[in-house]
């Protein structure tokens, strides 16, 4: 079973690719076999064990591994920054809008105005986070920007790492010895992740999602502090909106906070509030249940919801990290994967060779019969006067020219029935004194099969002469294949013939 | 499914069985072959890896040779064992010295999941192959005959699926090993499917990941293609000119056309290699590539001539031939910089281009024949790649690219690569340069431009 690879180790995968391809190292098969010899992987490991172990081979000072771990460790840090200063934005800019808004004499603020203040931009940005989700070409424009911040604040990390290191990291010893090359890898396989992964893509909203609630968290404190130690008079106005509207309208947004416990305004008090009403002065009961409104709010509408997203996408970041992998599609990868595979599918011998030595090839003997034809061979005086008789093999039929040929056709051999009717012919009618010419294409491949029906043939007969058939272009290994198989089974001799009889030279 | 399907692969001899192996696999290193009997003498298996896992044990055995000896040797149990496993079982209990070989193929017969029946397809339907297909009808194991060189004009392939018909045999395939055709890779599977519908679903899997890996294989190698383009097109060379010789070869124009000679022969090393027709074991000279015509000089006047390019104005160059004086930046003389830079931004924009031309400076970049050239090298080296089987042993020839990349208008697509000499790796590029998602999109349109040549080149 294969072990689920960690996030780490799947970033070092793509930091060994971008650092291979920035030193201009192209995958080569000798590297990526002598590799995977040399870990003596086996061939049940998978692709992704290969890259593995190739990885930590590639990597054996632990270099990109370091880099990955200050690229990790500064995104945190810049994540830490981030929710800080967010933190400092929420008091300072909800502090900006509070006295803003209360700069009459009476303190009074306008509750509308002060909750929009906080929860509008959240709101918008909320929407636009959905949108993201279903809308991903959006994405693209935030991914440069985002792309060029990660870039310039390794750069700084690096360029002033030893300012930086005693805090931000331990082994400042080991890192002295990355190079541009090995962190700029190492935030390109960071960056490929987070911006080209549904896990990435979680993680970073669960960063905006933390941010958000930050804020807010800091906009609440600030409310609470204002609260806390000035007077408040909450109203409300409108031009378009009646009266009865507005109370509605506050109704339903106090309905959450008021099911949850949270004190809201009475219907009364919001008309007492209402900055047209005959009411002078809203009591401090009514200011009390309005402020109460406002931060019950803040937490309801705002904070909960963006911790809760917070957590949700934390985890379906965790999860989809999991299962991450680089993209395997791409050239890199499928190149490396094409090596990784070969020595995977090693072959293995099941049953080794033990049978007797095939047939060997015979070396050519020197060219005797120039521009021979096969009439004047068989009438020459070695072979006057003899009848000759045609039996044909590795063929259906025999071939047209062949049936006007003077010799006697004894058949085809095609099967076993036809090979023993031969057999029986030679043997009873012609009393093993048979001379036969014997018909093949010099094409086919002489095999144990052949020889057996030839020497079956040859023990039945007196002279036995194999002529090959040929069309012209002459097969010089096969031709010298026939003559070790006609050697063998001690024919008496062996020509190539083409459809003109001639005998050809090979 | 935890254990591999293991396939047969039998025939008799010299039919490719090694070689449907060594195409399936992707491993043009697989076993030996030869044009003779009995090149194979053992069984050799081996995983075909579907997604990084073995998913069939592919096994290569010996090819029978004696197939009327064979049944006649089986045929003697007759009397006692009516049934034709039953003989062949009866058969391979007790040794036999005369057909060791065909005893090491039925027991890989009995033990296999399917056997697939290699037949070469340029042959008659002799009796010797009749006698094999008996003794493989009795085995009780599912057969599938796949018609080997089919691609050759003499073959007699419908005179085989005949009598196969006749035979019930009526999942035959024709794959040829040496001219691959996915199509026939993906039918072969398929009827294996159909034989085996137990194991429908994990065939199934195995085809679509199949489907997948080319798709993959094809974008990567269009991928591979343009990056190449984009390199050679977007780089650039300021040299000093001042006091040239035009009658004098310049070195380090020499230099530079190297260079981009470099680049080209590490991309068909890439390519080779993505086709996995490359290995520690072989090399180009194996594979026949330097007599290609795609290695020949490609600064050679003669070799734009073979691929019918113009070569005119390349050869009135001398020494910089396949190079140009890039006009955008080191071409602008001062005079057309007054015409052209009116503006002060334009003045701007080149004012180092502009100082460089004082001092005697001038751009070269390749110009639009050698672009030409190198796609239509490339092109013709993937298409050949793609229609060639890992058995195949034959030079690699140029095959007809042309027409559908003239159409193409690929120097239209490289011109924003001209205008960005950072995103070349000649250059001794950097990395955020590289990744560049306007680099990427040209790179993207190139290469989409060749898929579409490619496969326009497939239909044809």
């Amino acid at each position: 079973m294969m072990r689920p690879y960690t996030l780490n180790e799947k970033l070092h995968w793509n930091a060994v690719k971008h650092h291979e391809l920035a030193e201009g190292f192209v995958v080569s098969s000798k590297s990526a076999t002598r590799i995977a010899q040399n870990l003596k992987v086996k061939s049940q490991n998978s692709v992704q064990e290969k890259l593995n172990f190739r990885a930590k081979y590639l990597d054996d000072s632990q270099f990109l591994k370091q880099a990955i771990s200050q690229v990790k460790r500064s995104t945190l840090i810049s994540a830490v920054v981030l929710i800080v200063l967010v933190l400092v934005l929420g008091w300072v800019s909800t502090s900006v809008l509070l006295s803003a808004q209360s700069n009459t004499p009476k303190n009074t603020i306008n509750f509308y105005g002060v909750l929009i203040g906080l929860l509008g931009a959240n709101t918008l940005a909320l929407l636009f986070w959905l949108l993201l989700l279903f809308f991903k070409r959006v994405f693209s424009p935030i991914q440069g920007v985002l792309k060029l911040i990660t870039q310039r604040a390794v750069l700084f990390t690096q360029k002033h790492k030893h300012a930086l290191s005693p805090a931000l990291n331990p082994s400042t010893q080991s890192d002295k010895n990355l190079n541009k090359t090995h962190l700029f890898s190492a935030v390109q396989s960071w960056y490929e992740f987070l911006f080209h992964s549904q896990a990435g893509r979680w993680r970073i909203s669960t960063l905006l999602h933390l941010a958000w609630a930050v804020f807010l968290f800091g906009a609440l404190a600030c409310v609470l502090y204002k609260l806390s130690i000035e007077h408040y008079q909450f109203v409300w106005e409108s031009t378009l909106l009646s009266n009865d509207t507005f109370v509605w309208l506050t109704q339903k947004l106090a309905y959450v906070p008021n099911a949850l416990g949270v004190g809201t305004p009475s219907v009364e008090q919001i008309q007492q509030s209402g900055i047209q009403s005959s009411a002078s002065l809203v009591d401090a009961t009514a200011s009390r249940s309005w402020a109460m409104l406002l931060m019950g709010c803040l937490v309801i509408y705002g904070i909960a919801p963006r911790i809760i997203l917070s957590v949700l996408c934390g985890v379906l970041s965790f999860v989809f990290a999991k299962k991450w992998l680089p993209n395997f599609d791409q050239p890199y990868y499928q190149k490396l994967i094409v090596e990784l595979n070969a020595p995977l599918s090693e072959s293995v011998i099941l049953d080794e060779d033990n049978a007797p030595t095939p047939l060997n090839t015979f070396n050519l003997p020197p060219q005797s019969q120039k521009n021979q034809n096969l009439n004047d061979y068989l009438s020459s005086d070695a072979h006057a006067k003899k009848q000759w008789h045609r039996i044909a093999f590795e063929m259906t039929v025999t071939p047209e020219q062949w049936k006007t040929h003077n010799a006697l056709d004894l058949g085809v051999v095609t099967d076993r029935d036809s090979l023993n009717n031969i057999e029986a012919n030679l043997k009873n009618q012609l009393n093993n004194k048979a001379n036969v010419l014997l018909l093949c294409q010099l094409s086919a491949v002489p095999e144990r099969g052949t020889a057996r029906i030839i020497q079956t043939l040859r023990k039945q007969c007196d002279d036995c002469v194999l002529l090959l058939l040929s069309k012209g272009n002459i097969d010089r290994s096969r031709y010298e294949q026939w003559l070790a198989l006609a050697s063998q089974t001690k024919l008496t001799d062996t020509l190539i013939v083409n459809e003109a009889m001639d005998i050809l030279q090979p | 499914m935890n254990t591999p399907l293991k396939i047969a692969i039998i025939g008799h001899t010299n039919t490719g069985k090694t070689s449907l192996m060594r195409t399936l696999l992707r491993n043009s290193e697989f076993g030996e072959v030869k044009n003779s009997a009995s090149t194979t003498r053992h069984v050799e298996s081996s995983h075909l890896m579907i997604d990084g896992k073995p998913w069939f044990t592919l096994v290569d055995t010996p090819g029978l040779e004696d197939p009327m000896g064979l049944i006649e040797a089986i045929d003697q149990y007759k009397d006692n064992y009516p049934l034709g496993i039953d003989r062949i079982h009866q058969f391979l209990v007790e040794p036999n010295n005369q057909f060791e070989q065909e005893t090491k193929v039925l027991k890989q017969l009995l033990e296999c999941d399917i056997a697939l029946y290699v037949i070469d397809s340029r042959e008659s339907v002799l009796g010797k192959y009749q006698d094999e297909l008996s003794i493989l009808n009795d085995s009780a194991k599912p057969i599938m005959p796949v018609l080997n060189f089919v691609a050759d004009k003499h073959n007699l392939q419908t005179q085989w699926q005949e009598y196969l018909a006749k035979r019930a045999l009526h999942a035959v395939v024709s794959f040829d090993t040496v001219a691959y055709q996915l199509d026939s890779e993906l039918a072969l599977f398929s009827a294996i499917q159909a034989l085996l519908p137990k194991h429908r679903d994990y065939v199934q899997k195995a085809i679509e990941a199949r489907q997948r890996a080319w798709d993959v294989l094809q974008h990567t190698a269009a991928n591979t293609v343009a990056n190449l383009l984009v390199d050679i097109a977007a780089w650039q060379i300021k040299l000093d000119t001042s006091d040239a010789d035009t009658e004098t070869p310049n070195p380090q124009l020499t230099t530079a056309q190297d260079k981009i000679r470099q680049r080209e022969k590490r991309c068909i090393n890439d390519l080779l290699e993505l086709f996995a027709f490359y290995s520690e074991h072989t090399d180009a000279k194996e594979l026949n590539v330097n007599h290609a015509p795609w290695t020949s000089d490609l600064f050679d006047p003669d070799t734009l001539l073979d691929l019918g390019l113009d070569t005119g104005s390349a050869a009135a160059k001398g020494a910089a031939i396949g190079l140009t004086i890039d006009v955008f930046t080191g071409g602008l003389s001062l005079g057309a910089a007054a015409l052209v830079g009116a503006g002060l931004g334009v003045l701007a924009k080149h004012s180092k281009s502009l100082a460089d031309t004082v001092r005697g400076y001038k751009t070269f970049k390749a110009d639009s024949n050698t672009l030409s050239a190198i796609a239509l090298r490339q092109t013709s080296l993937v298409n050949t790649l793609r229609q060639r089987g890992h058995a195949s042993q034959q030079d690699i020839h140029l095959s007809d690219v042309k027409t559908e990349l003239v159409e193409l208008n690929l120097n239209k697509l490289l011109k924003p690569a001209q205008r960005h000499p950072k995103w070349s790796s000649l250059t001794g590029f950097t990395l955020f340069e590289l990744n560049d998602s306007k680099r990427d999109a040209c790179v993207e349109s190139v290469q989409n431009a060749l898929l579409q040549a490619w496969l326009s080149n497939q239909d044809h």
